[in-house]
């Protein structure tokens, strides 16, 4: 049973009112950080009037009479009430307090996160339950938002998350209202969101609000902290692959705080002591990863606060291999060397304003950029003895680069109409600009005699994507609630275009522990990721819908029921059916990297069409939670220019997918968690049949005899199904430096050799599996 | 604390592939027919069956049928059986290669506008069928030479110049393949010859080469670029390959079915070791079989060439 207390900072008089009906606006904030609080819940009791603070914490209640009674919640904080008596609008700033009763609760992904009012197809994952799921060294957001009914994680070795029969490339993750276009460290292992500096994050995968579009499939929002405002504080953490720090708190007065966090692994530690102990071959890559997130905020006023956020995350691969052979009269040295690296830079500032009492706004102006490249030269140089001179002898150099970069500026507003009425409206503009992809070639050549230079590029493309909205959050009475709105958008290119995008949701109380919900949207993508043989990895290219490639459209319809049971378990069904228009595939044959083509001669559009019913169980006791989330979906495209223009199963079609997690306390220093998937295996396209095919010049005089390997069909084989158990142990001591919690995961107990890939060897079919059982510790110091 | 590093180590950072066998129901095999029929030639076709994916190397070699059951119609009129006539390998460019037909029908030429259907019956195995219609005649209607000076390169000097004259019909889609045979005293063979007109569209690939330079045999084009014009095709050969040689220009109007079938043939042979590519399904219209049975009527010129 959650308590409440509430400390209240009367901070502003606006103006004196004599009517009955008062508002009362303001701020939720952390009493022991400043941190203002996303989502709390503001209420009435007196009026019964209910709120919710918005993505930055600020909140408004209306009509209210001269006597009011304010309550707040939030998971893991002390609330309370105080009752008052208005004479006018007053601005509230209401802070809160850690409940420490709390503590003795499992906190969890459980039903604290579960409100049975919240629209379908919304998921909020508190950043606290990120600890409580076992994970390879660290916590994290992909582990846990691939955890949700509906959504997939993809082959192990894959980057990204699979949303309701959508592909990689129709996520939209937002770091302080910024896309971020990469959103994985390791090929999918790590997520590039490092959890110490994290506040909030949203999903989205259904009745989408206006607010938010330029993807199909899910909007994941994250929030970051804005930093201590009372005191400097940091938290250090040390694990077998990587190690990171955070540290916040004030900058020369608690209007400016500042919070600062860094990653790096040090795998290449273990891999130059591998290799020189014999372990594994000196051509063994070696590979680092590191990010940086930092963000200063000044609040100058009630009415205005600015916030400066910076991110740079960066993978790198690099490999050296070098060959001396000795003569009579000469040395000669080859070298090859290959590197790789990929990741994101994002910038932003934003502002936000209060105007009145009621009237939000945040005006962010931002830059995104992802870029990869790839670099391998091949050199040969020789030293005549007892000459000094080196003389290169031929040196090669191939290059690859691709990337994206966005300028965005955008705002919105956030108006409180009354107390049952909500505006939100703004708009945006995002000039994007597309590199799809450039080789470079370059070659000396001493017996040639002279350089040769060749590129093979495609034209980068600048295109600006526009968007402005309108949304109306409306209760029609204590049992109806509607959430519609609509929203306008297009690029503007040689040809501009324009649509609109209708998005609706309702949410209808039966009792007060059911509530059952509908909705439809429309979401428009004005760009599109070609992904290399269905893997999506680092070397993905995004393009945008230009040179007859058109934007994708998806219509989705939702329908479903949640379930409170007296607060000890919480039942959620939802169902969906999606429609995809202008799905993008590689025609077949294509490639990325082997042929130079340019990209839009190498896609090719179809439909998809997808439906699914998941559910999602969680039930809370004193020492133990639990989450069970089950999905049965399907997801098919058809493309005229594929499987004979017939339907197939799309690439990630996965019709069972099942995640239960288990969080226990043992004691009051120990927790015990564990996380096991099953999935049925994703499907692959595989030969059945060779046949020869030789006519008369065609396929007769090839050096593989004219056989020809037979597919009846994309993706006409699946995987063995996926499952995994993972397992976690976390020791939580207190003492004068701070918190320490040493960690003790396990991934994939049982060793479960899941596929990633299959293919014809000899006699057999083979699977190639990537990750086998892997135990982690690490230590993590909250200090003082 | 060695022996833990060392351990840790190896599972996770040299664990990289691991491979278990799993093996995956067979289904069965199906009729394979290989045929392009054309109007210079015996009626013949290639029946063969196919193999299970698993297990096959390129050196595997399939299976001919000589006890099938051929039947082939005209217009839905029975025509006659196929009678088998041979299944020899032959050992060409260090590769065993199918002999290009192993049924054939001793008495007729397809006839441009029939439409020919094709039923193989074989005990154990689906029934195979396929329907292709002899496109119309387009004839070649000039063939001028003219000798030209280009840079010789790993002994290859294409020298000749050749343009093939004919009008594509108006008003209708139609597809054309154009090789080459050079006949000396008593044998055939295909020439290697090289163009570079914007109208070709696959090229049909030999397996030698010269250097990077892949040797063709042919091209396929469409008219998409010369619906009811009149064409001169240039193709260019080396005229010291074949000197004192009767050649032949063919240029044979082929079903829309047989271009698709090129267009898939050399993607699938281009892209099929290339594990970054989308797999390529090649063309088939047999249905309860696999392969290509389609039709083409052939117009030829030749010169006889002799050097001095």
């Amino acid at each position: 049973m959650l308590r409440f207390r509430i400390l209240v900072v009367l901070l502003f008089v606006f103006k004196t009112a004599y009517s009955q009906n008062f508002t009362i606006s303001g701020f939720v904030e952390d009493v022991n950080t400043g941190e203002r609080i996303i989502g709390a819940y503001i209420v009435d009791s007196i009026s019964n009037n209910i709120t919710q603070s918005n993505s930055y914490g600020f909140y408004v209640l209306k009509n209210l009479g001269r006597d009011v009674s304010i309550h707040s919640t939030f998971i893991g904080l002390k609330s309370g009430s105080i009752t008052l008596t208005l004479r006018h609008d007053t601005a509230i700033n209401i802070k809160m307090q850690p409940a420490k009763e709390l503590q003795e609760v499992v906190v969890s992904s459980s039903i604290y996160k579960r409100n049975i009012n919240s629209q379908l197809g919304y998921i909020t994952i508190p950043v606290k339950t990120l600890t409580t799921m076992p994970a390879l060294g660290e916590p994290d957001i992909l582990k846990s938002i691939q955890s949700q009914p509906g959504i997939q994680g993809g082959m192990e070795g894959s980057a990204g998350v699979f949303v309701r029969g959508g592909s990689a490339g129709e996520n939209l993750f937002l770091l302080d209202d910024v896309p971020m276009y990469n959103v994985s460290h390791l090929y999918g292992f790590f997520s590039v969101f490092n959890s110490n500096a994290l506040k909030d994050i949203k999903l989205y995968k259904g009745c989408f609000p206006a607010i938010y579009g330029g993807r199909t499939s899910s909007i994941i929002d994250i929030r970051s902290l804005d930093g201590n405002n009372k005191s400097l504080k940091g938290e250090f953490s040390l694990g077998f692959i990587s190690s990171d720090i955070t540290l916040e708190g004030p900058l020369f007065s608690p209007k400016t705080t500042f919070i600062i966090s860094a990653r790096r692994s040090y795998m290449e530690l273990y891999l130059d002591a591998a290799k020189r102990a014999g372990l594994m071959g000196k051509d063994f890559p070696n590979y680092n990863f590191y990010d940086l997130n930092a963000r200063i905020s000044h609040t100058f006023s009630q009415r205005d606060k600015i916030s400066l956020s910076f991110y740079k995350g960066k993978d790198n691969i690099r490999n050296i291999a070098e060959d001396n052979i000795i003569g009579l009269n000469e040395i000669t040295t080859y070298t090859i060397q290959e590197r790789s690296g990929w990741g994101n830079l994002l910038g932003s500032l934003r502002w936000n304003h209060t105007f009145g009492n009621a009237l939000f706004s945040n005006t962010t102006i931002a830059y995104s950029k992802y870029d990869y490249f790839t670099r391998n030269e091949d050199k040969s140089v020789i030293q005549n003895i007892p000459d000094p001179e080196i003389i290169p002898v031929r040196i090669y150099n191939a290059d690859y680069t691709s990337g994206i970069s966005d300028l965005i500026l955008k705002t919105d507003f956030d108006y409180t109409i009354s107390d049952n009425s909500k505006l939100l409206f703004g708009g945006g503009l995002t000039s994007h600009t597309y590199d799809p992809g450039k080789n470079n070639f370059d070659l000396y050549d001493i017996n040639l005699g002279k350089d040769y230079d060749t590129s093979y590029a495609n034209n980068i493309i600048d295109v600006n994507e526009y968007y402005f909205y309108l949304e109306d959050r409306y209760n029609f009475s204590n049992r109806l609630k509607v959430d519609a709105g609509i929203r306008f958008s297009g690029i503007l290119n040689k040809q501009t275009s324009f649509n609109i995008e209708p998005r609706f949701s309702a949410n209808y109380t039966i009792q007060p522990q059911l509530v059952l919900k509908a909705g439809y949207s429309r979401m428009i993508q004005y760009l599109h990721l070609l992904s290399t043989s269905g893997l999506t990895m680092p070397t993905d290219v995004w393009v945008p819908a230009v040179e007859g490639l058109k934007p994708l459209i998806s219509d989705q319809v939702d329908v479903g029921f949640a379930y409170n049971g007296d607060n000890k378990f919480f039942l959620s069904v939802e169902g969906y059916r999606k429609w995809s228009a202008n799905t993008t595939d590689l025609r077949q044959g294509s490639s990325l990297f082997s042929e130079f083509r340019p990209w839009y001669e190498k896609t090719t559009q179809g439909r998809g069409n997808a439906w699914g019913i998941e559910f999602s169980f969680a039930k809370q006791l004193k020492k133990l939670s639990l989450d069970i989330n089950y999905t049965f979906s399907r997801a098919f495209r058809i493309n005229p220019d594929l499987n004979n223009g017939v339907r197939f199963p799309f690439r990630y079609d996965r019709p069972h997918d099942l995640n239960i997690s288990l969080n226990y306390k043992l004691s009051e220093k120990w927790d015990f968690s564990a996380f096991w998937i099953y999935g049925t295996g994703y499907p692959v396209t595989l030969p059945v049949e060779n046949y020869k095919a030789g006519l008369e010049l065609v396929n007769w005089d090839t050096y593989h005899g004219g056989t020809v390997v037979y597919y009846p069909s994309i993706n006409n084989c699946r995987l063995p199904a996926y499952h995994r158990l993972d397992l976690g142990f976390r020791r939580k001591t207190t003492n004068r430096l701070g918190d320490q919690i040493l960690s003790f995961d396990i991934f994939n107990v049982y060793n479960r050799k899941n596929a990633i890939r299959m293919h014809i060897r000899g006699t057999s079919i083979e699977y190639i599996t990537l990750l086998p059982i892997i135990p982690t510790i690490t230590y993590t110091l909250k200090f003082k | 604390m060695k022996k833990i590093l060392a351990y840790l180590l190896l599972i996770l950072l040299t664990c990289s592939c691991q491979k278990a066998e799993v093996d995956i129901p067979d289904t069965g095999r199906k009729l394979v027919i290989n045929g392009l029929i054309t109007t210079d030639s015996l009626l013949n076709v290639l029946i063969s069956k196919s193999h299970y994916a698993v297990g096959l190397n390129w050196e595997s070699r399939f299976y001919l049928f000589d006890s099938a059951n051929v039947s082939i119609y005209s217009n839905n009129t029975f025509l006659d059986s196929l009678h088998y006539w041979s299944t020899d390998y032959k050992y060409y460019s260090h590769n065993y290669v199918y002999p290009l037909s192993n049924y054939r029908f001793g008495n007729a030429y397809p006839i441009p506008g029939n439409e020919y259907k094709i039923i193989v019956k074989k005990q154990g195995y689906p029934d195979a069928t396929a329907t292709t219609i002899i496109p119309r005649l387009v004839k070649i209607e000039k063939v001028d030479t003219s000798r030209t000076i280009v840079d010789a390169f790993y002994g290859l000097t294409f020298d000749m110049n050749c343009k093939i004259e004919f009008t594509d019909p108006p008003g209708e889609q139609n597809f054309y393949l154009i090789n080459m045979v050079a006949r000396r005293n008593l044998t055939h063979e295909y020439m290697y010859f090289e163009s570079k007109d914007p109208i070709i569209e696959e090229e049909l690939p030999s397996h030698s080469s010269r250097g990077n330079y892949i040797l063709t045999y042919g091209y396929a084009f469409s008219d998409k670029l010369i619906d009811g014009k009149k064409y001169s095709l240039n193709v260019l050969f080396a005229s010291n390959f074949y000197s004192n040689c009767t050649i032949y220009f063919r240029l044979l109007s082929i079903t829309e079915d047989y271009f698709k079938f090129i267009q898939t043939m050399n993607l699938f042979n281009a892209t099929y070791t290339d594990p970054l590519s989308e797999p390529v399904m090649v063309y088939s219209n047999v249905s309860g079989g696999y392969g290509i049975f389609a039709g083409a009527a052939v117009s030829t010129d030749s010169i006889i060439f002799h050097t001095k």
